[in-house]
């Protein structure tokens, strides 16, 4: 695909939450997009092949809703009445993830998957474990497992995006190009109407201009970083990404515009790049030092701890069976 | 028969045929070196515990080999009566690593908590002084030339009364206007009451120390040197004033841009760095005074790719892609990427970090000062990093990073930089490691380190390859013994040293006498070359601050160097050829 303009990303809205996957190589998993309901269809409730927990629907809304230290302390009495129950382990090791504790979520998620029940969240572990193997420098495991993953899960954008991210820290521009692009190709063509959906679409555009700006193609840099935030224009890392390309493009006052833009979605999101000096640092919601108030530096904003355009297991809406 | 493992490990590399060839031996038992780097007490409760101290290398005595002097903390019960300074002579032959105590003979008595450390002649009289940088009041200490120092804070004109209440924490002389003298850069942290503590605040669902953020950050200071000693504070005047206050922590002085005039790289915490890059002198109350403007935004080295400010403690600057420009390396929090900005054409900056090996492998680490050095003598600069989290709550569970942590060792493969796994035993234990200072502290044309730990021992770390490997080293000191020339060292010059491989292709090797230093200490004031097995045909080019160039052709190896400029200094550059 070329470097689309910014309109054509925006493409005709579908009713369905998850659009169609053109050309499944693969029987669809249960929480795969491709077994998602279309428009019109009826979904028929199956029974529960795995133990399980009511709660885990409570634990799943939690999380969604980003209360992590609430989702921990639900599933810790769940572990405690059933300390075997995978799924509940499972997103014990996904709220880990959350709070960005990837060490500690690892084995959890790991034990989940080595409990042998098929809950529906399963077969995604490999993605959430490259995640953490990502964050936490094993570049190598995090291959390995995202590997594993997409092998299980063909049409995994945001899986396929992190081999493209560890593609782009070993050099291997190509190699990171064709997988930017390819978790592209399997967004592109689903709706634009979620947040994430958007986000994920924007995030793909953004590595693409990494990749020509490093080969120092700036002009098409400047379009990616472009069409990235036609898609979702809270990434102030990518306004800061156009303005440092328009910068070395020598468009000054287009690079300014761009800096004005990536304060102004800073705000939008609530991490400000001016902080208020002289404020007693107690707001407990704010990292106190160093880090930055968001996840670091690659991949940007928006470390993906789920993927994104499969169903989210945190959600009680994805279609989980 | 008894090896000790660090030159069994090098001898085990050579002989599997995958030449590592980076071994250390702790000597610091039999060094003398013997000293804890106060900062509050254990477990850290505060942000100003957290730092740390810096370290100077100083030939003080002038018998040609490097000094070492340690500013050092103090604790909150009180900051201004900690253990002290110390000042260590260096009595090291190529036998051994060996320091003595020469504090209380000194005449040195600095117990105000101190951080940063400069090293350079202020007053021109031949002699290395001594800045300080503290939590309150600096310090400027003259050496007597009899082995002495005199606190000569209050007459240097660097004590005036509103920096009493600044946390300056690195600091770098360098000859900024261009007239001979040493000018002052003094990086400025933040504002702290320690007779207000902190509470503590959560983050990843632990309660840890606050700061910096929500803290008053605090402005930088420059000072122009009237080439006795005496300074003015030129901040606003400069331009520096302008920059928004910022919680600085580090500095690198060169000539970034290629224009011949030096600039001032800062690293900021949390905050966008300063690449303040000198123009045109402004005239203010009739003193000529240099003035910058912050280009660290549109430049890209403000932040890391993402246009994420970063914490920025360590700095080192070394040619990486091998363009002739000055690159920038820096040292960040964990789960944050170490970041390489590679110098463009002088105007732009581009975080390569990940292009060259730089990202993955340091997320776990919390790094500090850092240095590129040619451990292994192989043609080309490895880096070292040490590393230690701030929170003691730390842990790999709790933060993904510990809080003692192992040093990370880089070596330069082709392109990349690998993590350096089999090195000596001293590399596999974990501290609470802070700065660092490389010099060849016995000479023996190998590059030694002196590491500094929060509220632990110095550790001395002898470098092994010259006793292993034929001499293929080369130490260039650059002296400007110019009468009334206070920049003795050349702080900016440049050394761009060519040879030939074994296979006959040429290789070209370039060095920076930069200010600053690894975090809040001071770099050798001589620069260190490596050549691989079978280099020939090695010439040097050494170009002074003042844009002077001089070469020397046909260069045996193994052998420490010296450009000297002497007689009466000259107001204008004049070329010369050698």
């Amino acid at each position: 695909m070329s470097s689309a303009c910014p309109a054509a990303l925006a493409g005709p809205v579908t009713p369905s939450w998850g659009g169609v996957v053109p050309e499944q190589t693969t029987p669809a998993s249960p929480t795969d997009p491709a077994a998602a309901p279309k428009p019109g269809q009826t979904v028929v409730p199956i029974e529960s092949s795995y133990p399980d927990d009511p709660r885990i629907t409570v634990v799943q809304r939690l999380l969604a809703g980003g209360d992590y230290e609430f989702a921990k302390n639900v599933l810790n009495e769940i572990l405690k009445e059933h300390p075997k129950l995978g799924r509940a382990e499972f997103f014990y090791g996904l709220t880990l993830t959350r709070l960005k504790r990837y060490e500690e979520a690892r084995p959890r998620i790991e034990n989940a998957v080595q409990s042998g029940q098929d809950f529906p969240e399963r077969i995604h572990a490999p993605h959430f474990l490259g995640w953490a193997s990502y964050h936490l420098g094993d570049v190598g495991r995090a291959k390995k497992e995202f590997e594993a993953h997409v092998a299980a899960v063909p049409k995994s954008p945001d899986t396929i995006f992190g081999l493209g991210l560890i593609a782009f820290d070993e050099d291997r521009l190509d190699d990171a190009e064709k997988l930017f692009q390819s978790s592209l190709d399997i967004l592109i063509p689903m709706e634009l109407t979620t947040r994430s959906h958007r986000r994920d679409v924007g995030k793909a555009w953004a590595r693409l201009g990494d990749v020509s700006l490093r080969r120092g193609d700036l002009a098409k840099a400047e379009e990616q970083f472009m069409s990235a935030l036609a898609s979702f224009a809270d990434h102030y890392e990518v306004w800061a990404k156009l303005a440092r390309a328009r910068d070395r493009l020598g468009k000054t006052k287009e690079a300014e515009s761009a800096r004005n833009e990536e304060r102004r979605a800073r705000e939008r999101v609530g991490l400000p790049l001016e902080p208020v000096d002289g404020v007693a640092p107690q707001e407990p919601t704010q990292p106190p030092a160093q880090p930055p108030a968001q996840p670091p530096a690659q991949p940007p904003a928006q470390p993906p701890t789920q993927p994104p355009t499969q169903p989210d297991p945190t959600t009680p809406e994805a279609p989980s069976r | 028969m008894i090896v000790p493992l660090a030159l069994a490990l090098l001898a085990m590399n050579h002989a599997g045929g995958k030449d590592v060839g980076i071994g250390f031996t702790d000597v610091t038992a039999a060094s003398g070196l013997v000293a804890t780097m106060t900062s509050g007490t254990l477990p850290s409760s505060q942000i100003v515990e957290v730092k740390g101290g810096g370290l100077a290398l100083i030939d003080f005595d002038r018998d040609g080999d490097l000094d070492i002097f340690m500013p050092n903390g103090a604790t909150l019960a009180d900051s201004e009566r900690g253990p002290g300074a110390k000042l260590f002579r260096n009595d090291s032959t190529v036998d051994g690593i060996r320091f003595v105590d020469v504090t209380a003979s000194s005449g040195i008595a600095l117990t105000r908590w101190s951080f940063g450390v400069a090293v350079g002649d202020v007053n021109a009289d031949g002699l290395d002084d001594i800045f300080v940088s503290c939590f309150g009041p600096d310090v400027m200490l003259r050496n007597r030339g009899d082995g002495t120092f005199e606190d000569v804070s209050a007459p240097s004109g660097i004590a005036a009364p509103e920096r009493a209440q600044e946390w300056g924490t690195g600091c770098a002389f360098a000859d900024l206007d261009g007239d001979g003298d040493l000018d002052l850069y003094v990086v400025n942290y933040l504002a702290f009451d320690a007779t207000n503590l902190l509470p503590t605040t959560k983050f990843r669902g632990l309660e840890v120390m606050s700061g910096p953020k929500g803290l008053p950050a605090q402005r930088d200071r420059l000072f122009l040197n009237d080439g006795t000693g005496v300074f003015t504070d030129v901040t606003d005047a400069s331009g520096i004033g302008a920059a928004k206050p910022s919680y600085g922590l580090n500095l690198a002085i060169l000539d970034f841009s290629g224009d011949g005039k030096l600039d001032i790289f800062v690293g900021n915490d949390s905050h966008a760095n300063f690449l303040f890059v000198q123009g045109d002198a402004n005239e203010a109350n009739g003193q000529r005074v240099p003035f910058f403007t912050d280009e660290g935004m549109k430049s890209g080295v403000a932040t890391n790719m993402e246009g994420l400010e970063q914490a920025t403690m360590g700095i080192a600057v070394a040619d990486v892609d091998g363009n002739g420009r000055p690159d920038i390396f820096t040292t960040n929090f964990s789960s944050d990427t170490n970041t390489l900005h590679l110098n463009l054409d002088g105007t732009f900056f581009d975080d390569r970090t990940s292009q060259f090996g730089f990202g993955a492998v340091s997320r776990p680490y919390l790094g500090w000062a850092t240095a590129f050095v040619d451990f292994d003598h192989d043609g080309d600069e490895d880096v070292l990093v040490v590393n230690g989290h701030v929170y003691p709550q730390a842990t790999k569970q709790s933060f993904d990073s510990d809080y003692e942590q192992r040093p990370l060792l880089m070596v330069r493969k082709g392109r990349r930089f690998e993590a350096l796994t089999e090195a000596g035993a001293w590399k596999l234990e974990p501290h609470r490691d802070r700065t660092a200072v490389f010099a060849d502290l016995d000479r023996d044309g190998d590059v030694d380190v002196v590491i500094a730990e929060l509220n632990g021992p110095l550790r001395v770390l002898r470098n092994d390859r010259s006793s292993a490997t034929a001499k293929n080293w080369l130490v260039v000191e650059p002296r400007d013994a110019r009468r009334g020339h206070g920049d003795r060292h050349a702080v900016g010059a440049a050394l761009t040293v060519r040879s030939t491989d074994a296979d006959g292709s040429e290789r070209v090797q370039r060095r920076w006498n930069s200010g600053g230093g690894p975090f809040q200490s001071t770099l050798a004031p001589e620069m260190h070359v490596g050549f691989p097995i079978g280099t020939s045909k090695v010439s040097l080019e050494l170009r002074w601050p003042d844009g002077t160039v001089e070469r020397r052709e046909n260069i045996e190896l193994g052998q420490r160097l010296t450009f000297e400029r002497v007689g009466e200094r000259s107001t204008t550059a004049q070329p010369v050829a050698q």
